[in-house]
């Protein structure tokens, strides 16, 4: 046996907190995610939707502007555009669709390479945990989402409460609620599905086509299924059904049929539109994130399970 | 299983029986919260049905400690499992008095170096350093100096600010190993450090893991590469079906070795006296004398015996001896008669 002299000193100083850990792997995410100069100018397209409803709506407020902008239009009657329920449900829709293909862009690129690079033992045999992982690379998909989705919105929001009063701001709180709640749900959801491919698909590009692929697949089913049963449930396999629904409960909106057909004068919209209870919707989005998180916590580990 | 039988039971090895296995509740009382070693206490890793390691029983003190067994035996989960990436299925493991329960102070002590390559990609050797130590809790400056002084450690200061995909293999261990040590852990476990090494980076990292181990750090290594082990070992721990063959100092384990007599050669100035006198010995049981005539080769079951009459001959008839070498007390032989041919590996 060796003689062993014990002048080994550990490190004694300060430490950060553990509470932020997730955020060293957020940063250098970020600092990967942009050097992509695809994404750079897509992320910047999906602002301009915002850049004209916020246009719109200050415009609305400022007719003697837009008179002067353009000389030959006449004044509007009523407001040129009516910040309610179903222009911010257009929003959210148009904001979530561009979402989608950020997801696509972005989300691959998060776990796939650790995995792929055997890398997460490295992170696991440091005071990292698993859960830290997930919330590191989470976070990544949810602000850069949220800065096109929610945020934005209510920016909007707060432009039309700056424009109509106080007392504006007040009666609408409850949408302003909506698009919090709503596009926390909406981001949240495609993040965990997005990591989820991601962490089970190792080949970016297929790992991207997956998330389109959870989308539309089930849909086609859920229609079918639908059509040949005579039911309105398989729309719960639609993506978009599901959470349009959601977000119909969050803006009140109880009967989005007549709804919709008040809101846009469309007397030809069709009866069978496969709406579905907005409970049921609800529980299909929690359990959508729960399987997501299951599929991680299988595969987000530092070995994989000999079988 | 040849080494079945023959565990040495001086030491406190795992038997193939785990006869001497205690339930977990009562051995973990008697040999918990030891801040001065590595203690497994009757711990088991199984992969649904698939055995790791069993019923390990297992103290490692501080200085350079190998595990040694063939591909599968359970090396690399006994690691696993002591820095905490795995989870024992039974059993409890405590380094330096810490549990996993406490992450923050678990792996403060612990620095691991992988198998195989674990890079996350696109980062420099320099910026993965310090980014991982930002896991600990260093902040920026604090991760950047101490990322610094680890690369110098393993002489990467030229390539530090390369990527780690462009490295050759023997650099990517050599950062490898900068990733373990960087954090002033103390205890570092190396799964197959020298893999992939020139002789020269070999050399250099069995120099630096002595360094390390004389400073009072304790290095677990596990390498396929017996000699190099025999060097640099303080203990040995033996590994075959995810059981603990023997473990301890060498020398200790051969000695305990009974079924297996002890090879010695002795060189002297009269091979043929020597090896007359020895074959009167019961506990000889064989003499050879070497080819050059310059020694014999002798195998006994009683080193201690042979050690005296070595001396009465000298005494008594005038011999010179020139060295008395052991032949078969090294970690190579130890091996080979406890594991044998049975390992999946070549020796």
């Amino acid at each position: 046996m060796g003689v062993h002299r014990q002048a080994y000193h550990p490190y004694k100083g300060p430490r950060t907190s553990e509470r932020w850990r997730f955020w060293i792997l957020a940063r250098y995410a970020f600092e990967r995610v942009f050097q992509s100069r695809i994404l750079v100018i897509f992320y910047v397209i999906c602002f301009i939707p915002t850049v004209i409803a916020l246009s719109a709506v200050y415009l609305s407020h400022n007719v003697d502007l837009l008179i002067s902008l353009f000389p030959q239009a006449k004044p509007p009657d009523a407001e040129l555009v009516p910040v309610n329920e179903a222009f911010f449900l257009l929003l959210m829709s148009i904001q979530a669709s561009l979402s989608v293909f950020v997801t696509a862009l972005v989300g691959p690129g998060l776990v796939s390479p650790d995995l792929s690079n055997n890398a997460l033992p490295l992170y696991f045999s440091r005071p990292f945990s698993r859960a830290e992982y997930v919330l590191g690379k989470l976070s990544v998909l949810f602000i850069l989402l949220s800065m096109i989705t929610g945020a934005p919105m209510l920016l909007i929001y707060l432009l039309k409460s700056a424009l109509a009063g106080s007392q504006w701001f007040i009666e609408n709180i409850h949408l302003a609620f909506a698009i919090v709640a709503g596009s926390l749900l909406w981001v949240t959801l495609i993040s965990l599905m997005s990591l989820a491919s991601s962490a089970w698909v190792r080949w970016r590009p297929a790992a991207a086509g997956m998330l389109f692929a959870l989308f539309f697949i089930p849909a086609g089913f859920g229609t079918a299924a639908n059509e040949i049963m005579r039911m309105t449930w398989g729309s719960l396999l639609n993506g978009i059904v599901l959470i349009g629904t959601v977000w119909n409960s969050l803006f009140f909106i109880n009967d989005p049929v007549g709804y919709a057909r008040a809101a846009d004068n469309l007397s030809d919209m069709p009866d069978s539109i496969d709406f579905l209870p907005a409970w049921s919707a609800w529980l299909m989005v929690a359990a959508l994130c729960a399987l997501s998180l299951f599929l991680l916590n299988r595969k987000i580990r530092a070995h994989e399970v000999v079988r | 299983m040849s080494g079945a039988n023959a565990s040495p039971s001086g030491r406190s090895h795992q038997e193939m029986s785990g006869a001497n296995a205690s339930p977990s509740g009562r051995s973990h009382q008697a040999i918990s919260s030891q801040p001065d070693q590595i203690v497994f206490t009757n711990v088991s890793k199984y992969y649904g049905e698939v055995l790791g390691v069993n019923k390990i029983n297992l103290k490692i003190g501080p200085g350079i400690t190998s595990l040694v067994g063939p591909n599968g035996s359970g090396k690399t989960t006994l690691m696993n499992l002591m820095t905490g990436l795995i989870k024992s299925t039974r059993g409890d493991i405590e380094v330096l008095g810490a549990r996993t329960d406490d992450p923050e102070s678990f792996y403060s002590r612990i620095g691991y170096c992988p198998q195989f390559d674990t890079f996350p990609k696109g980062f420099t050797g320099f910026g993965l350093l310090s980014s991982l130590l930002k896991l600990h809790g260093y902040s920026r400056r604090e991760a950047e100096e101490t990322a610094w002084r680890a690369i110098e450690q393993v002489h990467m200061t030229d390539a530090a600010h390369r990527r780690v995909a462009g490295y050759s293999k023997g650099m990517r261990q050599r950062i490898k190993l900068a990733l373990a040590i960087a954090h002033q852990p103390r205890v570092l476990v190396l799964d197959e450090p020298l893999n992939g090494l020139d002789p020269m980076a070999r050399a250099e990292s069995i120099g630096l893991f002595q360094k390390l181990a004389e400073s009072g750090l304790f290095v677990i290594v596990s390498s396929h590469v017996l000699h190099e082990i025999d060097i640099i070992s303080d203990a040995v721990v033996m590994m075959s079906n995810g059981y603990i063959v023997a473990e301890g100092d060498i020398q200790d384990v051969r000695e305990e070795m009974a079924e297996h007599p002890m090879e010695i050669l002795v060189r002297c100035d009269q091979p043929a006296l020597l090896a007359r006198r020895a074959f009167s010995e019961n506990h000889v049981v064989e003499v050879r004398i070497e080819e050059d005539g310059t020694g014999v080769l002798v195998r006994t079951r009683n080193l201690d015996q042979l050690y005296m009459l070595i001396n009465r001959v000298v005494l008594e008839e005038g011999l010179t001896i020139e060295g008395v070498i052991p032949v078969d007390e090294d970690v190579h032989s130890v091996y080979s008669y406890l594991i044998g041919s049975d390992g999946a590996i070549k020796l």
